[in-house]
C-alpha cells in the first residue's frame, strides 16, 4: 500500500475531516480490517472475500461506468466513490445523479480525484456527500464554494423538485423581506 | 531564425514578451530575442514559473527586416505581427 | 419581457460575488491558468490576441432599451467605445482588463444581465427568432419556451463539463431566422393532428470541421415535456460524447458515430425514467412564464399593408429600398419590425459603438415599446414600428448612417473576428467584408442582386457560419499567405443546406473580383425573379465556377 492513499483531510457533508479511507490497487492484498476502497474490477473479481472483512468497504467507479453496475451491491457496500481523472471530464456528475436520484443509493457518496473548489457546489447537487479534493486544494475555499448560491432553476439529487415547483408565495414574500 | 518569449499578461491579456533580466515588455522592440534554440526553451521554462503574471508562454519565430532603412526584429508569421502591431482594420 | 424575481435577481448576484471571488484567486495565483481558464470560459471570458474578449449575453436576443443604454455605458468606461453584435445574439467586448470584469458583471447585474455560460463546455445561450412574437407566419411565440431553458441551463450542476460546447435554437414561425438545423438541439414549435401544440425536436446540426444539418429525433413533443426531454438528450451526451479529441466532441459526431434511430433510442430510454417526475412543466410555470411575453399595448391602427406599399413608392429612393429591405410585415396591422443593419461601408461588420447603442435604445423608446432584439445576421431590429412612423424612423437612422437598405442583401455580411483578433484563426475576415462592402455597396447593385447572404469564416473553425452562407468565404493559410475558399449554395433558413466549394483557393487581393464575378454569372444566369440561392440549386455550381475561374 503506498502513502499517497493517505490524505490527511476531505469534506464530509461540508465539514473538514480526517479521511479514514484507504486506496487498495487490484495486486495488494486486502488488508482484513480498516476501510478500503477498491476497483470495480477488483470488487467483480474478489466480492465474497471482500464482503467478509472487518472493515468498510467501497468501490471505485471511473468515468466509463454507468453506476448501474453496482445496482445489485448496494447493501454489501458502505461507500461508493467516483473518480475524476480530469476536472474537465463531466461524466461523473451524471454517474452520481443517476445512484442518487435513479438507483436510489443513500448511503456515502465520494468524489475524488482531480476535485477542485469551484466544482463542488456542483458536486454537491448531484449526490456528493464526501469530497476528496486534489491535495494541493484549499479545504477553505472549498467549503466557501459549497454555499456559492442559495437558489437553483433545477431539480438535482439536492432536491429533486425545480424552482417551480418550490416557488410557493410564502418564498418569494420572505425572500422580498429580506 | 531568433525566437522571442510571448505570452498574455494576466492582467490585461495584452501580448507581452520576455525582456532581459527576466521582465516583461509589451514592446516587441523591447523583447530579448534567442538565436539558440535551447536557450530559447530555457527561458520558456523560466517563464512558465510565472505564471500568476502572465498566461500560457510560448515560443515565436522572428526575423530581422528592413524597416525605414533600419534592420529590426519582427514576427515571422502574421499572426504575431498583427499581435504585436495591434487590428489591422480601424477601430469603430 | 422576462423580468427578473427574487430567485433570478439572487442568483445573478450571487454569481457576481463568485466570479469576482474566482478572478482574485487567479491574480493572487491560487489558480493556475489552467484552472481558471474553464471558470472564466463559463463566464464569457476568452483570451484573443491582444486582450480578453467578454461575450455578455442577451438571452434569445432581446433587449430593453435600458440594458442598451448599459451596454453603451460598459463600451466607454470599460472597453473603447464599441462592442461587437454576434451571430448568436450576444454582445462582445475586445479590450476589458480582468480585474475590471467583475465590475462590468455588477454594472450588468443591475439591468438583469450577466455572462453566465457564454462560452465554454456547457449549454449556451439559447437563440431564436429576432421577430419573435411578432412575425405574420408565427405559429407561437417561443420566447417563453427560450427562458424556460435558459432557467433550466443555468449552472445545471450535471452538465458543466460536457465534452464540448452546446448550443440550442428554438423557433415559432415555418420560416426559420434562427438557423435550428445548425444546432445542437434545434427545437421548432408545431402543431399535431390534434391541433396541440407541442415542438419537434432536432439534433446534430452545426458547422466547423464536420458540418452538419440536424436530423428529427421527434415529431412531437407535449410541451409539459420540454426540459425532461432536453435533460434526457444532455445526458446521453454528457456519457457518451467523446472525450478523446475535440474535433470530434460535438454532438453530431455522436449522432453520426450511433446512427440518428440508436441515439434516439437512447434518449429515449433515459427518458422514459425522468418524464414523470418533477421536471414536468407545470400549467402554472407554462403561464408564469408566458406573462411575460404578453403583447405591448398595440393601438388599432387603419391601412396597414395598403400604407406600406403605398409608402414603397416614395420618390426617396434610398428609403424606399430600405423599406423593401429592411421592414418585415407584423401580426398587427398599422405595425411593422424593423431591421437596423450596422453595416456600411468602413465598418467592421456587427460593431457597434457606443453612441449608436445610446442612439438606437433611444429611438426604440420614442418609436417602439422600449424594446430592442439582436439578430442572428449581426444587426438590430425594433420589432414593433408604427407603419405611419417609418419615415420619421428612417430619417433619423439615416442621419446616423444607421439607415443603409442592405438586410439580406449582398453586404449583411456575416464576419467572424478573424486574425485581427482571434487567436485560432488563419486569415483575417472583417477586411475581406470591407473590400466587399466598399466593392457592392451601391444601391443599384445592391438591388439588382436583391437576396443574398455572405458569410466569412478567418477558420474551418466556422464561427463567420460560411457553410451557410449563400456565398461562404473561409479563410485559409498558405505557406503564410491569406487565401480564401469560395463556396456556394449554402443557407441556414428553413431550407437549410450546405455550401459547395467552387474551386481552388483564391489569393487575398482577387477575393473580392471573384465575388463580383459570382454576382455577374448569377445575374447573367438568374430565371426572372430567381433568388442568387435558388438560382444556384437549379444550375449548379460549375457553371458558376466557369465564370469565375477565368
Ligand atoms: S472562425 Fe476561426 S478565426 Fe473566426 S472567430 Fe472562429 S475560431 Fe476565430
Amino acid at each position: 500500500m503506498s502513502e499517497s492513499n493517505s490524505r490527511p483531510s476531505i469534506l464530509v457533508n461540508g465539514q473538514i475531516s480526517e479521511d479514514a479511507w484507504r486506496s487498495v490497487d487490484d495486486e495488494s492484498p486486502v488488508p482484513s480490517e480498516g476501510d478500503v476502497i477498491v476497483s470495480l474490477a477488483r470488487w467483480q473479481r474478489d466480492r465474497p472475500e471482500l464482503g467478509d472483512r472487518l472493515g468498510r468497504t467501497a468501490v471505485r467507479l471511473d468515468p466509463e461506468h454507468s453506476g448501474r453496475e453496482l445496482a445489485d451491491a448496494f447493501d454489501a457496500l458502505d461507500m461508493i466513490v467516483v473518480d475524476f481523472p480530469k476536472f474537465t471530464d463531466g461524466r461523473g456528475y451524471t454517474i452520481a445523479r443517476r445512484l442518487r436520484e435513479q438507483l436510489g443509493w443513500r448511503k456515502a457518496l465520494r468524489a475524488q480525484g482531480d476535485v477542485l473548489p469551484d466544482q463542488v457546489f456542483f458536486m454537491q447537487r448531484c449526490g456528493f456527500d464526501v469530497l476528496a479534493l486534489r491535495a494541493d486544494k484549499s479545504l477553505e475555499t472549498a467549503q466557501r464554494a459549497l454555499s456559492a448560491f442559495s437558489v437553483s432553476y433545477q431539480g438535482a439529487a439536492d432536491d429533486p423538485r425545480p424552482l417551480y415547483r418550490r416557488r410557493p408565495e410564502g418564498v418569494v414574500r420572505s425572500a422580498r423581506a429580506s | 531564425m531568433h525566437f522571442v518569449v510571448t505570452a498574455s499578461a494576466t492582467k490585461t491579456g495584452q501580448p507581452v514578451y520576455r525582456a532581459p533580466a527576466d521582465t516583461w515588455t509589451e514592446r516587441f522592440d523591447a523583447a530579448q530575442s534567442f538565436g539558440e534554440r535551447a536557450l530559447a526553451e530555457a527561458a520558456l521554462e523560466a517563464a512558465r514559473r510565472e505564471e500568476a503574471v502572465v498566461c500560457d508562454p510560448y515560443l515565436i519565430d522572428a526575423a530581422h527586416a528592413e524597416i525605414d532603412g533600419e534592420p529590426r526584429l519582427r514576427p515571422v508569421a502574421l499572426k504575431e505581427q498583427i499581435r504585436a502591431d495591434g487590428p489591422t482594420v480601424a477601430l469603430p | 419581457m422576462y423580468r427578473y424575481d427574487e430567485h433570478d435577481a439572487t442568483i445573478i448576484r450571487e454569481r457576481v460575488a463568485q466570479f469576482h471571488d474566482q478572478v482574485a484567486r487567479r491574480l493572487s495565483g491560487e489558480i493556475s491558468e489552467n484552472e481558471f481558464k474553464p471558470l472564466r470560459l463559463q463566464n464569457g471570458l476568452y483570451m484573443q490576441l491582444h486582450a480578453y474578449m467578454l461575450r455578455v449575453a442577451v438571452p434569445y436576443g432581446w433587449l430593453s432599451s435600458a440594458q442598451l443604454h448599459r451596454l453603451a455605458h460598459v463600451a466607454r468606461t470599460w472597453d473603447k467605445g464599441y462592442g461587437h453584435l454576434s451571430t448568436r445574439q450576444n454582445v462582445q467586448y475586445n479590450w476589458p482588463a480582468l480585474e475590471d470584469v467583475p465590475k462590468i458583471l455588477a454594472a450588468l447585474a443591475e439591468v438583469e444581465m450577466h455572462a453566465v455560460q457564454t462560452s465554454g463546455n456547457c449549454i449556451r445561450n439559447t437563440t431564436s427568432d429576432h421577430f419573435a412574437g411578432v412575425a405574420r407566419e408565427e405559429l407561437e411565440d417561443p420566447r417563453p419556451y427560450c427562458e424556460l431553458i435558459r432557467q433550466w441551463s443555468t449552472f445545471h450542476p450535471e452538465f458543466a463539463a460536457l465534452p464540448r460546447k452546446f448550443k440550442i435554437a428554438v423557433t415559432g414561425s415555418p420560416r426559420d431566422r434562427a438557423a435550428v438545423q445548425i444546432h445542437d438541439i434545434g427545437i421548432r414549435i408545431v402543431e399535431n393532428e390534434a391541433g396541440e401544440r407541442g415542438f419537434e425536436i432536432l439534433v446534430g446540426g452545426g458547422l466547423g470541421r464536420t458540418p452538419r444539418i440536424a436530423r428529427s429525433i421527434r415529431d412531437f413533443l407535449p410541451k409539459a415535456d420540454l426540459l425532461s426531454y432536453l435533460e434526457a438528450i444532455l445526458r446521453v451526451y454528457n456519457e457518451q460524447g467523446r472525450r478523446d479529441n475535440k474535433y470530434k466532441a460535438r454532438i453530431k459526431i455522436l449522432v453520426d458515430a450511433l446512427g440518428v434511430d440508436a441515439f434516439r433510442e437512447a434518449v429515449e430510454a433515459e427518458w422514459a425514467e425522468i418524464k414523470d417526475g418533477a421536471m414536468k412543466l407545470t400549467d402554472e410555470e407554462l403561464a408564469r412564464v408566458a406573462k411575460h411575453f404578453e403583447p405591448p399595448a398595440y393601438e388599432s391602427l387603419e391601412g396597414g399593408d395598403a400604407l406600406l406599399a403605398g409608402k414603397k413608392l416614395s420618390p426617396n429612393r434610398r428609403f424606399a429600398a430600405w423599406l423593401e429591405s429592411n421592414v418585415e410585415p407584423h401580426k398587427v396591422p398599422g405595425y411593422a419590425a424593423v431591421v437596423i443593419t450596422v453595416k456600411s461601408p468602413g465598418r467592421p461588420p456587427g460593431d457597434i459603438t457606443a453612441d449608436h447603442m445610446d442612439a438606437v435604445a433611444e429611438l426604440a423608446e420614442r418609436f417602439g415599446f422600449g424594446e430592442i432584439v439582436i439578430t442572428h445576421r449581426q444587426n438590430l431590429c425594433i420589432p414593433d414600428v408604427r407603419i405611419d412612423q417609418l419615415e420619421a424612423l428612417w430619417a433619423e437612422l439615416d442621419a446616423l448612417a444607421l439607415g443603409e437598405a442592405n438586410y439580406f442583401r449582398a453586404t449583411d455580411i456575416i464576419a467572424c473576428p478573424g486574425l485581427d483578433y482571434c487567436s485560432l484563426a488563419n486569415a483575417r475576415s472583417i477586411p475581406v467584408a470591407q473590400r466587399l462592402t466598399e466593392r457592392l455597396h451601391k444601391l443599384e447593385r445592391l438591388e439588382g442582386v436583391g437576396e443574398l447572404t455572405i458569410n466569412i469564416s478567418g477558420c474551418i473553425n466556422a464561427c463567420g457560419h460560411h457553410h451557410v452562407g449563400n456565398i461562404g468565404v473561409l479563410g485559409i493559410d498558405k505557406q503564410g499567405e491569406e487565401f480564401y475558399q469560395l463556396m456556394l449554395g449554402g443557407s441556414s433558413a428553413e431550407d437549410a443546406s450546405l455550401g459547395k466549394i467552387l474551386g481552388p483557393a483564391i489569393p487575398s487581393d482577387e477575393i473580392v473580383d471573384a465575388v463580383d464575378r459570382v454576382l455577374d454569372a448569377y445575374l447573367s444566369l438568374r430565371n426572372d425573379g430567381e433568388r442568387f440561392l435558388d438560382c444556384v440549386r437549379r444550375v449548379g455550381t460549375r457553371s458558376f465556377k466557369e465564370r469565375v475561374y477565368v
